[in-house]
């Protein structure tokens, strides 16, 4: 009897690249659930706008590439993107923002770099760092978490901003947006207030983000049961959360009026979500054990530097796709030691 | 010697599905028609030198056990005819013999596996030479898989080892082989260690299982204790019975020594480096059979199982018997049988024709199902996810690997450790991209030892070249030496000639004036 010529593995894995990246989704839920309570209706908006682009984005330029449309399209890393980017939107920004988002992540980071596997910068946050540019307005117009206001704007009110970008009469901007906490110390630091004077603000809350904390820690459920289910190492996101702590401790110790707490820089802003699910995106980050640790401390560093002084209240994209680009040099510096190895030279000079 | 705690990076727990061989007791193969034997044994073997081995022609009648090839040298080892028959054919490959077809008599009756000896058999006491002499003549080879000759193998590590590893950790899913020999024969195969310890001076014998305590079965070791009391042949001899961690691949060589010793053998060194030489159960069985009872290895035992076969068991079959016979004898294929894998579904080969035949390293023929080898998405581009450096035990970075030979870049591939891959396919497994790791690895490899073969050539062709003019260059010189002393006395003979003629004319002169 005959057998076709056939490759190895003679076993494929069933935790396909469909797999994992549905699970990767199915470790957001708990973050999305939690973002849909704090700020309403919004985020289901954007993430049906953003899988829109994304997925027909996708599809177009996989056609005009000459690729496997059904194939690529089915591998979901488009919808990761996608769910990630709009997770990042304020809840009511208009829908051409996620449409920009989108082209910058699926056409340009991801498709002109070769689709899947290719792509040299995140595309969830080259989109995002494109929006928060393009549009500095719209970006910081977050709506009250539900804690402090006891309500969120219902459904028609969002439509209505998403798609006009107006508001129904007797609603203003200022009624239901507020700066956010990591905004907020920000521009008050700036204006030489002190973090005490600062953190008055009902906003800030016991962990320094009233709601938001509550999303960090979403991430974190969803980030563990990735680790269970041995798709990321614990490589990047506990450097990630060690390496805030260690370098935003000594100034809050020092002066608690001027360095805003550890805990704070953690759950306020996108960290928690930077440490599970952007900084462990594999295609995009370092793929070699010590890489990963150098990779997370890279975005942290320019994530606080950013968030220091920067220009904008949070630097986590900005940190991501720095880091994208010292990945090819990371990789190249830190290979591990192989089996057997008694030197302790670097490889690529012996031998 | 203490187990370490500290085992080997990597690796996996892969289900073991190696019941289903057990349901049926070792049956010996049906002589087949013919069979065809490999003369090619090991990789590394320079094969130049098959040519002159030969003992056979065309047309020869040979009797059972009949030496078909001689060894020249400890990387050889002889093969033998496994039954009696007619030499039909001599395959040849790049200018030398390479397999041989021998149509076997009817009328003979298959050979079944020996009997166990009594774990106080007398052994005979030789000299380390002999032993491994013997050894090389009766085409022992490692039966691991690599095929590699036991008697160089040993004479390299020959006073350089304190401990023997005998290796019955058949990690791989699926095969049983081993398991099946080691509870069939464990004296055989403690005794056979036994000689070889002695011919390298090892002081320790440490038997190493993986003990999945199968229900029903017992344990593996149970039939090795009385084997481990002391034996007139080497009476200080320490034999230790281990039961490692199920994990793949911790048959592997270099993996196992690591989980037994603690120890990495260097990266381009030998276990005998550490002080330790490893050979499997079935290499230590047929030493045992060699020596005692002068039997050639012309048999093996093969695991013929997978849930494309209908009734796996282990088949007691001559080298070179067709693939297709050995399915036969396991109930033939299942219909949603899709892939013929010689080996472990991990690290095998898939083959494509069941006409081939197998060779003194196949462990097993493994048939799989649609079901199995049908990936659930299609092919992918690597996603980088780093899944297979979690598991690569040769702590490598294969998909950056991947990358490069996939691309030609075997120099870059080999300096980030290519040639350190074991090809244990675990990486392959893993992938969530289900790329064909291994094969591309395997072919980066081949690359680059064909590379360094076409050096070696072109290094021996310069010498010879340059040494050829030399001689040349000697041989005119000498010419010229000789063309230079004949001339030379070509002019003194002139001289002299000259000489005398003067002084006749002189004299004839002298003569004329006086008369």
């Amino acid at each position: 009897m005959k057998f076709p010529p056939a490759p190895t593995p003679h076993r494929p894995s069933p935790r396909g690249v469909p797999w994992v990246m549905s699970r990767v989704l199915l470790a957001l839920l708990p973050a999305i659930g939690c973002h849909l309570w704090l700020f309403g209706w919004g985020l289901l908006i954007q993430l049906a706008l953003a899988v829109f682009f994304a997925l027909g984005l996708e599809a177009m330029l996989l056609r005009w590439r000459s690729q496997p449309v059904a194939l690529f399209l089915n591998d979901y890393s488009a919808l990761v993107a996608a769910v990630l980017f709009a997770l990042c939107m304020p809840p009511l920004a208009p829908w051409w923002v996620a449409l920009t988002g989108m082209v910058f992540a699926i056409v340009l980071a991801k498709q002109l770099y070769g689709g899947i596997g290719f792509n040299l910068f995140n595309p969830a946050m080259a989109g995002f760092a494109a929006v928060i540019i393009a549009f500095p307005e719209a970006m910081t117009q977050w709506i009250t978490p539900r804690p402090l206001t006891g309500t969120v704007p219902d459904l028609s009110t969002t439509l209505q901003a998403i798609f006009f970008n107006a508001l129904p009469d007797g609603l203003s901007w200022d009624a239901i947006s507020e700066a956010t906490p990591l905004d907020r110390a920000r521009t008050g630091l700036l204006d030489n207030q002190t973090l005490t004077e600062i953190q008055q603000h009902p906003s800030f809350g016991a962990l320094g983000a009233v709601g938001w904390s509550w999303l960090a820690i979403a991430y974190l459920i969803g980030g563990l049961y990735l680790l269970q289910q041995k798709i990321i190492t614990w490589h990047v996101p506990l450097t990630l959360v060690l390496a805030t702590l260690a370098l935003t401790l000594p100034g809050w110790l020092i002066d608690p009026d001027v360095y805003r707490s550890p805990i704070q820089h953690l759950v306020a802003g996108s960290l928690m979500m930077c440490a599970f699910f952007i900084a462990t995106d594999p295609v995009s980050g370092s793929s070699t054990p010590k890489g990963k640790v150098i990779f997370a401390v890279g975005v942290v560093v320019i994530t606080l530097s950013i968030r220091a002084w920067g220009g904008f209240p949070d630097g986590v994209a900005f940190g991501i796709l720095l880091m994208n680009m010292f990945v090819p040099l990371i990789d190249k510096l830190t290979p591990p030691r192989i089996f057997g190895d008694q030197t302790d030279q670097k490889r690529g000079r012996s031998s | 010697m203490s187990l370490s705690i500290d085992t080997f990076y990597g690796g996996a727990h892969l289900e073991h599905h190696k019941a289903m061989a057990f349901e049926r007791p070792i049956e010996p193969l049906p002589v087949p028609r013919y069979l065809e034997i490999a003369l090619k044994g090991h990789r590394h073997e320079p094969a130049l030198e098959l040519e002159h081995s030969l003992l056979v022609a065309v047309g020869q009648h040979v009797i059972a056990q009949q030496a078909l090839t001689q060894a020249r040298d400890d990387w050889h080892a002889a093969a033998h005819a496994p039954y009696a028959g007619v030499i039909k054919e001599i395959k040849w490959k790049y200018g030398a013999p390479d397999g041989l077809v021998l149509a076997c008599d009817a009328d003979q009756s298959p050979r079944h596996m020996s009997p166990d000896v009594a774990s106080d058999t007398r052994l005979p006491d030789w000299s380390s030479d002999a032993l491994l002499n013997h050894l090389r003549s009766m085409g022992v080879v490692g039966l691991g898989g690599a095929k590699f000759p036991t008697a160089e193998k040993m004479r390299q590590a020959k006073n350089g080892v304190h401990t023997l590893v005998l290796n019955g950790v058949e990690c791989e899913p699926y095969i049983a082989c081993d398991e099946a020999l080691m509870r069939s024969r464990p004296n055989a195969i403690i005794l056979g260690a036994r000689l070889l310890a002695k011919a390298v001076g090892a002081k320790h014998l440490v038997l190493a299982v993986e003990d999945p305590l199968r229900d029903s079965h017992g344990s593996v070791l149970d039939g090795f204790r009385e084997a481990t009391q002391p034996h007139r042949l080497d009476p200080d001899l320490i034999v230790e019975l281990v039961s490692v961690p199920m994990r793949f691949p911790q048959g592997s060589e270099k993996q196992l020594i690591k989980t037994l010793t603690g120890q990495e053998v260097p990266r381009h060194g030998l276990p005998q480096d550490i002080g330790v030489v490893c050979c499997n159960v079935a290499t230590a069985a047929a030493t045992l059979d060699a020596c005692l009872h002068h039997e050639p290895l012309t048999h093996r035992l093969v695991s013929v199982t997978g849930e494309g076969v209908k009734a796996p068991l282990n088949v007691y079959a001559p080298i070179g018997a067709p693939m297709a016979s050995l399915i036969e004898l396991a109930g033939g294929y299942r219909a949603s049988a899709s892939k013929l894998i010689e080996g472990g579904p991990v690290s095998g080969v898939s083959v494509i024709d069941d006409g081939q035949c197998i060779d003194k390293g196949t462990l097993c023929l493994t048939v799989l199902t649609d079901e199995i080898t049908r990936p659930q998405s299609g092919q992918m581009p690597c996603i980088n996810c780093g899944f297979c450096v979690d598991v690569c035990p040769s702590q490598l970075l294969p998909q950056t690997l991947f990358k490069l030979s996939s691309h030609d870049q075997h120099q870059a591939a080999q300096t980030l450790g290519l040639m350190d891959c074991i090809e244990c396919g675990l990486c392959g497994e893993v992938c969530p991209s289900h790329l064909p790791l291994l094969d591309w690895y395997r072919y980066a490899k081949d690359q680059l030892r064909a590379k360094n073969l076409d050096q070696q050539r072109q290094a021996l062709a310069k010498r010879r070249f340059e040494a050829r003019n030399k001689r040349m260059e000697e041989k005119e010189k000498a010419r010229e030496a000789k063309r230079l002393a004949r001339a030379k006395r070509l002019e003194e003979a002139k001289t002299a000639q000259s000489e005398i003629e003067a002084a006749i004319a002189r004299a004839r002169d002298k003569k004329s004036s006086a008369s």
